[in-house]
C-alpha cells in the first residue's frame, strides 16, 4: 500500500523571510498562543543562506503518536497527524519527543497543540492558510509519493531518519556575484 | 453460424463453471481455463488428463507465449487490453466455424468474469488495507467500533497484539521493489500460517507490517520472540535466496487496540535503530534497544563531540601506535565485560586482554573499575556505533 501523504515544500531560494506564513497561521488559529508556524534563520555555520519556515511535518512514523499515553494523536488517510485536545492531559511527552518541537504546551489551556494542516480549509478545497499567504510561493503543499529518508537539509538526528518527516526543501542557489570591472588606467586611455 | 439461442444460453450462465459446461454441451468439446500463473482454474469433467498434464508441466512455455508444445490444442488467451487473465484451452486442434465463433464468444465472457473477479479482489484488498491503516495509525473514534469491524475481516482485535516490521536493509531499485516485497509478504504469510489461523500482514510503503495476536496456542511468546523470529527469518532466507537481506523490528505487546499504533512505531524504531547494532539481517525487540532509545534523540554532532572528548585520547593513541585498543574496549563492553568471552572473540588469551585493559586505563587516565567511569565509556562506545553508520 502506498498511503496518501501530503506535506509541505519550502523553497529556500524564494523565501524572503516576510513571515506572512507565521501571521496567517496565527490568524487561522487564534486560540493558539503564537500560531504553529515559525520562520527561523538557518544556522550561522551553514554556508547556504536562507530562512526555514517550519511547523508540524506530519511524519510518516510520528513519535508524538507513540509516546502519548492518552491516545490523543491519530493519522488520517491523507497523512495528516491530528491532535485531539479534548483528551490531552498536558503531560508534555509529545513536546519532548518530537525532534522538530512541533507540539507545544499552551500555558492558558495547559494542553499540547500543534499544526493540523488547516484540515477544515482542506476539506473546503482551500489551501492551508500559510501556503495561501506566502506572497512568493516559497511554501507549497505537495503530494509525497515514495517516502525516502529525511531530507539532507534537516538537522542530523538518528531519530529524524526514522520518523520520516513529510517536508521537502528546495535548496537555495549560491548567490551570483557581479564584480565591478576595473576602470581603464589613464595610460591606456591616452 | 452460431445460433442466437446458443449465445443466449451462454449469457444465462453467470459462473465460470456454468459457462464452460454450457459451451461443452453446445459444442461437444471439453474446456479448461488456466490462470495467469499457468495454474488450473476450472475444467469440464471430460477434459483429458494427458493434455491437462501437458499444460501444467509446460506452463513456462505457455507463459512465454511459446505455443509449439500445444499444437494439438486450441489455446485462446483471455486478455483485455494489455491485461492478461489466463487462457482458455480446448482439446482439439481444428474447430468447426460454428464452434470457433462460440469459443470466441466464450472467451469474451470468461475474460469479463476474470476481470471482474480481479477487480473485486483488488477492491477488497484496498478496503482491508484502509481498515488496517486506520488500526495502525489510531484513526478511529471508539475501540468497540474497530473491534466489531475487525470481526468482519476475521481479526480478533480484542486480544493483545504486537507488531513486527520487516524492511530490506538496502534501498531497492524501483522496478523490482514491488515484486520483492510481494515475495517477502507471501513468504512470511506462509510461515505465519503455521502459527496463526489468519495472520494479518500488510505492505506499507517499503515495509512489511505483521500484526500478530498473543495466543497461548501459537507457541510464539514475546519473551522468546527474537529467537523465534530469527529462526523464521532463516527459513525465509533459505526458501527465497534471491531476496535481499532484511531486518525485523518487534514492538511491545499491548492489550488494547488503541495501542497498536504504539507497537507499530516501536517496531519501526526497533528495525531502524537495530541497524546500529547489526547492519544486516538483524532481529531487534524494542525492549532491547536500551540506551539507543536515548541516544537517538541527540544530534549526531553532539554525539561526535561526546565521543571525541571521551575516547579521543584512545583514538589518537591507536592511530599513533597502530594499536587496536578502541576495538578491544568495544568488544569488552559488547561481551558484557566478560574477559574469557571477549578474549575468545578476539582470538587472544584472557591475560593478554587483561593487560590491554590496563594499558587502556593508563591511556585514558581512568579507572574502569568504577561504575560511573564504565558507564561513560560504555555510552561513548554506543554513540560511536551511531556515528560510524554511514548515512543513506
Amino acid at each position: 500500500m502506498q498511503p496518501h501523504q501530503i506535506g509541505f515544500q519550502v523553497d529556500l531560494d524564494r523565501c524572503v523571510g516576510c513571515r506572512a506564513c507565521e501571521l496567517a497561521c496565527q490568524h487561522q488559529h487564534p486560540e493558539s498562543l503564537a500560531g504553529f508556524r515559525h520562520v527561523e534563520r538557518l544556522h550561522a555555520s551553514v554556508r547556504v543562506q536562507g530562512l526555514l519556515s517550519l511547523a508540524c511535518n506530519h511524519c510518516a512514523a510520528p513519535e508524538c503518536m507513540r509516546v502519548c499515553p492518552e491516545h490523543c494523536y491519530d493519522k488520517l488517510r491523507n497523512g495528516i497527524v491530528r491532535h485531539h485536545s479534548e483528551s490531552c492531559v498536558g503531560c508534555g511527552r509529545c513536546v519532548g519527543a518530537c525532534p522538530f518541537g512541533a507540539p507545544r504546551l499552551n500555558p492558558r489551556t495547559q494542553k499540547a497543540e500543534k499544526c493540523d494542516f488547516c484540515e477544515d480549509r482542506l476539506t473546503r478545497g482551500q489551501l492551508p492558510a500559510c501556503v495561501e499567504a506566502c506572497p512568493v510561493g516559497a511554501l507549497q503543499l505537495i503530494e509525497l509519493g515514495e517516502l525516502t529518508e529525511a531530507d539532507k537539509n534537516l538537522p542530523d538526528y538518528p531519530l529524524i531518519r526514522y520518523t520520516q518527516p513529510s517536508i521537502r526543501f528546495v535548496p537555495a542557489r549560491q548567490p551570483i556575484r557581479f564584480l565591478r570591472k576595473e576602470a581603464k588606467s589613464n595610460d591606456q586611455q591616452k | 453460424m452460431t445460433s442466437k439461442n446458443d449465445m443466449e444460453a451462454l449469457w444465462q450462465q453467470t459462473s465460470l463453471s456454468g459457462k464452460l459446461n454450457q459451451a461443452a454441451e453446445l459444442t461437444g468439446l471439453e474446456f479448461v481455463v488456466l490462470m495467469q500463473s499457468g495454474n488450473l482454474r476450472e475444467r469440464t469433467a471430460g477434459f483429458p488428463d494427458p493434455e491437462l498434464s501437458l499444460l501444467l508441466n509446460r506452463r513456462q512455455a505457455l507463459l512465454q507465449q511459446d505455443m509449439a508444445p500445444f499444437l494439438d490444442l486450441t489455446v485462446r488467451p483471455l486478455c483485455y487490453g494489455a491485461l492478461q487473465f489466463g487462457w482458455l484451452v480446448t482439446a482439439a486442434a481444428e474447430l468447426e466455424p460454428e464452434a470457433a465463433a462460440l469459443i470466441d464468444e466464450l472467451s469474451c465472457h470468461l475474460t469479463f468474469l476474470l476481470w471482474h473477479e480481479e477487480e473485486m479482489r483488488q477492491e477488497e484488498r484496498r478496503h482491508r488495507e484502509q481498515f488496517l491503516y486506520d488500526v495502525l495509525y489510531h484513526n478511529f473514534h471508539s475501540s468497540e467500533e474497530v473491534i466489531s469491524m475487525g470481526r468482519l475481516w476475521h481479526m480478533n482485535l480484542d486480544q493483545p497484539h504486537y507488531v513486527v516490521v520487516a524492511e530490506f536493509d538496502q534501498p531497492l531499485p524501483g522496478s523490482r521493489s514491488k515484486q520483492l516485497i510481494d515475495t517477502l509478504e507471501s513468504a512470511w504469510r506462509g510461515l505465519l500460517a503455521g502459527f496463526f489461523t489468519q495472520p494479518v500482514t500488510m505492505q506499507l510503503r517499503t515495509q512489511l507490517i505483521m500484526l500478530l495476536p498473543v495466543l497461548a496456542s501459537t507457541g510464539i511468546r514475546q519473551a522468546s520472540a527474537p529467537q523465534q523470529f530469527q529462526a523464521s527469518m532463516d527459513k525465509v532466507r533459505q526458501a527465497h535466496p534471491q531476496l535481499p537481506t532484511f531486518s525485523l523490528g518487534i514492538g511491545r505487546v499491548y492489550p488494547l487496540v488503541a495501542d497498536i499504533c504504539r507497537s507499530l512505531q516501536e517496531a519501526r524504531q526497533a528495525v531502524s535503530l537495530g541497524r546500529f547494532r547489526k547492519a544486516e539481517s538483524g532481529v531487534t525487540c524494542y525492549d532491547d534497544l536500551g540506551v539507543f532509545k536515548l541516544l537517538a534523540h541527540i544530534r549526531t554532532e553532539e554525539l561526535d563531540d561526546f565521543v571525541q572528548e571521551t575516547l579521543g585520547v584512545l583514538m589518537d593513541y591507536d592511530s599513533a601506535n597502530k594499536t587496536d585498543f578502541l576495538r578491544t574496549l568495544e568488544i569488552f563492553f559488547q561481551e558484557n565485560e566478560s574477559l574469557p568471552q571477549a578474549a575468545e572473540r578476539m582470538f587472544i588469551h584472557a591475560n593478554t586482554l587483561r593487560n590491554r585493559l590496563k594499558k587502556i586505563e593508563e591511556v585514558l587516565g581512568a579507572d574502569l573499575g568504577q561504575v560511573d567511569v564504565r558507564a561513560r565509556f560504555y555510552l561513548a562506545c554506543q554513540a560511536l556505533r551511531i556515528i560510524r553508520r554511514p548515512q543513506n
